[in-house]
């Protein structure tokens, strides 16, 4: 596959055009971030007016008890809910792109409801549900309402990778003798597990930032970070909420880039893994 | 014998065979996984470790009678984190906080959420308890495990137990008031009445820049203290009249509802805000020249909210210690420095600083106090929210 | 010694659906369910504020639904569709150039970082971020603060809790989401077609309408649906923005639950809300397809796809 040399010095205005816009693009996405981790610094009482600058908000983020709970609260019920949408989803996944049949329909009409419905309507639905059932256990709570919708964003992912994959692979290995599972172990696994990985990341990053169904289905003392700053900014947000944000956010860039540099050494292009996020790779 | 290696032939292009050599092996796939579990963990690790993850407060209890969590549902800005130390401490008890708007928003959650809801302590405003116990929310006090209730200032109790149901399930926490507090440097004429509330808010300088509180009843009241309308009226022809003057002379003007104003105000996003006495003094003591209070005129808001024991609590011991303890004289100066309402235990104001700010906007004068009514929580109740909904509504326009 | 005996292709003898049941059972359990009991409490009633419930189903009716399009309601849901397709045609019209730089003018080693700093934001809680905004276009907040002293505002800023803070809000949070769709099939696109266009003689803007645009067009309506259908359910990046302007249709609904302890109503507008997206995505959908029938008719060229 042979590319043209572009040619660029006609579209010279153009070019600086895409820059300028490609700059204040990025400019205005991290022009918050930034105000985040520069008022985690802020001295006063509140986090909206700027008293001065120290890092007593820290220390004070790293003692207090309810903001260490809900985070690990978080971080838990994320990782438990990964794990539990990656299960469904890539098995629903599978069963959709190689064993497809009469069934198929109903059943993406089901997930097509499931990334429709509005979260406040999930969040009532999941909460009249669980307390009719006497399901009290606020961590199990959050699990089930946030898999729901993960594992159907993993369901589409895993199906578009491999319908993406040409299925001859797997039958020639078919042909040469291997039993399904085996051919499904060293074949189809390892293709397809940078749509799982990336499913399993997406609905980590979905659960750990959920607001409204999480707000609504935790029981006090289960509640999640975001919930805690949800209530926290009907009053007056403080410092400890920015340093504990800066704090998460430099954890999650670090663990990014030791990703991105095991995804490189195995020859996984950062492309490839973004491609299946969005089903169209 | 050479053991038998298992092999899988494919037929692949050259560039594809290189790539899926790599992620086929057993090795490869290792690799991925593992960094991407390695990852995850990291993640995980890094952000769950802080401070050991400890689930209750590290504190050496001398006689630990109680311990456990103690869940309390209450108003923003309305505990002494000193206080709350000094209790989790004595008590070995971890206390929790969350917070709610209004009452019937608490209501809500409390039924939406059945028993789930975790709780232990509630702070309803003493007319909605009625509601609550209707709804089989509330657990029956025993004074006789809450000896310092007898520090309360008989007065504020017959006001909370005015409806002869509410003192059964509750003591009272503290009682305040409703009026507004304005950015003086916009507002150059002070507001004396309700009315000049409105006509305030209409002034183009002012107009978009109001918040009013995110409580029906305090809303609506608007129109009945400023018509001589006694608020607590069930009269439907007095309600569509408050309904008409709410969308026509105050729906245009609102920037937000919002139930603790002050510190927007000082942000300088409202000039004018309707506010309880005890938020309004923040704003207040911030800057005294520049943001002024005043009391509603010429009437207003009497409310008394009280500690209130759920029926789903778990930890119900904690619970009568903490109330018991807050209603301590010396807890409870310590209370109203803090969120700026009295508290009605006798005895508490000796242990107030001689320098206290603003204590006018906490203890009122025999004429404010003439001002105020209590509210009561009827049948127009309903009614009430709905025109709440209504103006939120057409505010949103 | 390989032994290479031909094995007749064998397929597990279990239900073709098995590995699917899993999830089936999962979302008819917690997902369906749940939602039926809120269908059938939309034809209920509310009980007085002084019952012992919240909802009354003795008696069904419609009545809910006739109360949600009333006057004072339908205003909020027509201006929730309105914020929504307006959010999503702005993240629409700032991501494109941006996704276009990113797949046809970097090089790429550097293409997958700045993918990456696309998605950075998303990981710094989504409330915080957004609340950012509130304390940088604050009154007497530093981008007031600086606007006033170079003499452009007389003022102070006065952006906050208004429609326009709303839009910010809704492009700021849901922008990436629109981006990397694009990126995507932009990126998959050979930059030889392009080329071969304009080497037959299409200038740039032509090119870009019946060359780029048609090819990628997945990856836009990918983006579209993926910022569309959150966005129209979306309440709380609204209110922190936008005060009492910031009024979303799920802001009724959860106040009707949260505060109005009107289930009934609540459970009849989340119904509305649902089936309100999916009529919008049904009228955009046939609008595209009449447009693209269109087009077609009147295209000189097509080229086939990759």
């Amino acid at each position: 596959m042979t590319t043209l040399a572009p040619l660029r010095r006609r579209w010279d205005w153009f070019n600086g055009l895409l820059r300028t816009w490609a700059v204040l693009v990025y400019i205005f996405l991290f022009t918050p971030i930034l105000v985040v981790v520069i008022y985690s610094f802020n001295r006063g009482r509140f986090l909206l007016t700027w008293d001065g600058f120290g890092t007593n908000w820290y220390g004070a983020a790293l003692q207090n008890e309810g903001i260490q709970r809900a985070l690990a609260t978080s971080v838990r019920v994320a990782a438990v809910n990964a794990v539990v949408a990656v299960v469904l989803g890539t098995m629903a996944g599978i069963a959709l792109a190689r064993r497809s049949g009469k069934w198929s329909r109903p059943f993406l009409i089901l997930v097509f409801l499931i990334l429709v419905a509005p979260e406040i309507v999930d969040a009532i639905s999941y909460l009249i549900f669980f307390v009719r059932i006497n399901l009290g256990w606020s961590f199990a709570r959050l699990v089930i309402g946030h898999s729901i919708f993960n594992s159907a964003v993993v369901t589409l992912i895993v199906l578009a990778r491999l319908q993406g994959l040409d299925e001859s692979l797997e039958e020639a290995a078919a042909d040469l003798g291997a039993t399904p599972w085996r051919a499904f172990r060293q074949i189809t696994l390892p293709l397809m597990l940078p749509a799982v990985l990336a499913g399993g990341l997406l609905s980590f990053t979905f659960s750990l930032d959920d607001v409204i169904i999480s707000s609504f289905v935790s029981t006090s003392g289960g509640t999640t970070l975001p919930v805690y700053v949800f209530s926290a900014l009907r009053t007056g947000l403080r410092g400890d909420l920015a340093a504990i944000s800066t704090v998460t956010l430099a954890a999650t860039l670090v663990a990014l880039g030791v990703m991105v540099f095991a995804l490189r050494r195995s020859g996984e292009s950062v492309e490839g893994v973004v491609g299946t996020i969005t089903g169209a790779g | 014998m050479k053991k038998e290696v298992e092999t899988i032939r494919l037929l692949a292009p050259r560039a594809t065979a290189n790539h899926l050599r790599y992620q086929l092996t057993r090795r490869g796939f290792i690799r991925v996984g593992s960094a991407a579990a390695g990852g995850l963990l990291l993640a995980a690790c890094g952000d769950g470790g802080g401070s050991g993850g400890t689930e209750t407060t590290a504190v050496a209890t001398t006689a630990a009678e109680v311990g456990g969590d103690l869940s309390i549902y209450t108003w923003a800005e309305y505990q002494n984190p000193d206080n709350t130390e000094a209790f989790a401490a004595a008590n070995g008890v971890n206390v929790i906080i969350d917070i709610y708007e209004s009452n019937e928003a608490a209501i809500a959650k409390l039924e939406l959420a059945g028993a789930s809801a975790g709780y232990d302590i509630v702070v309803p405003t003493s007319g909605f308890i009625k509601l609550m116990v209707a709804k089989d929310l509330l657990l029956e006090l025993d004074m006789a495990r809450l000896p310092n209730s007898a520090n309360i200032d008989p007065a504020i109790a017959a006001l909370q137990n005015a409806d002869g149901i509410a003192g059964k399930y509750s003591v009272v926490k503290d009682w305040g008031s409703t009026g507004w507090v304005y950015d003086a440097s916009v507002i150059t004429e002070p507001l004396a009445t309700w009315g000049d509330f409105l006509t305030v808010a209409a002034q183009p300088d002012v107009s978009g820049l109001v918040s009013i509180l995110g409580a029906p009843g305090d809303v609506t009241g608007i129109v009945f203290w400023r018509d001589g309308i006694d608020w607590n009226t069930t009269d439907p022809a007095d309600l569509d009249h408050a309904e008409e003057v709410l969308l026509a002379e105050l729906a245009p003007h609102i920037k937000a509802f919002d139930s603790y104003p002050a510190l927007s105000l000082v942000a300088g996003e409202y000039v004018l805000s309707q506010a309880w006495n005890g938020d309004a003094r923040v704003a207040v003591i911030e800057d005294p020249e520049r943001y002024k209070w005043g009391l509603g005129a010429p009437k207003t808001e009497l409310w008394v909210d009280t500690w209130a024991i759920l029926k789903s609590a778990a930890n119900v011991d904690a619970a009568y210690a903490w109330i018991n303890n807050i209603l301590d004289p010396a807890v409870a100066a310590k209370e109203t420095e803090w969120h700026g309402y009295d508290t009605a235990v006798m005895g508490a104001q000796d242990f107030l600083p001689a320098d206290l700010p603003a204590p006018e906007i906490i203890f009122f004068t025999e004429e404010e106090k003439s001002r105020l009514v209590a509210g009561e929580v009827n049948e127009a109740q309903d009614r009430i929210v709905e025109i709440y909904n209504n103006l939120q509504a057409a505010a949103g326009i | 010694m390989a032994v290479m005996a031909p094995t007749a292709r064998r397929k597990l003898r279990l239900p073709r659906f098995i590995m699917a049941v899993p999830s089936m059972i999962w979302y008819v359990a917690f997902f369906v369910v749940p939602l039926l009991v809120i269908v059938l409490y939309s034809f209920g009633y509310k009980p007085p504020a002084t019952a012992a419930s919240s909802i009354g189903l003795d008696r069904l009716s419609f009545d809910n639904y006739t109360n949600t399009f009333s006057a004072t309601f339908n205003q909020t849901f027509i201006a929730t569709i309105r914020i929504a397709v307006t959010g999503t045609l702005l993240c629409l019209l700032v991501g494109f150039p941006l996704a276009y730089f990113l797949a046809t003018r970097t090089s790429p080693r550097y293409r997958g970082v700045l993918l990456g700093l696309v998605i950075v934001p998303f990981w710094t809680s989504f409330l915080l971020r957004t609340f950012a905004w509130r304390i940088l276009l604050a009154a007497n907040g530093p981008a007031s603060t600086f606007l006033q002293s170079i003499g452009f505002l007389d003022e102070p800023l006065r952006v906050l809790d208004t429609r326009g803070a709303v839009q910010l809000g809704v492009l700021y949070n849901y922008l990436p989401l629109m981006i990397f769709p694009l990126f995507v099939a932009l990126d998959r696109l050979d930059p030889a077609l392009r080329e071969a266009s304009k080497d037959l003689g299409a200038g740039r803007i032509a090119t870009f309408f019946q060359v780029t645009l048609p090819l990628v067009m997945p990856g836009v309506v990918a983006g579209l649906l993926l910022v569309f259908i959150p966005l129209a359910g979306e309440y709380v990046t609204p209110a922190v923005l936008g005060g009492a302007k910031g009024l979303m249709a799920g802001g009724l609904v959860a106040s009707q639950f949260l505060a109005a302890l009107n289930w009934a109503l609540g459970s009849a507008m989340a119904v509305v809300l649902i089936l309100l997206i999916l009529v919008v995505i049904g009228v955009f959908a046939a609008a595209g397809l009449i447009v693209r029938t269109i087009v077609r008719r009147n295209r000189k060229v097509e080229l086939a796809a990759k």
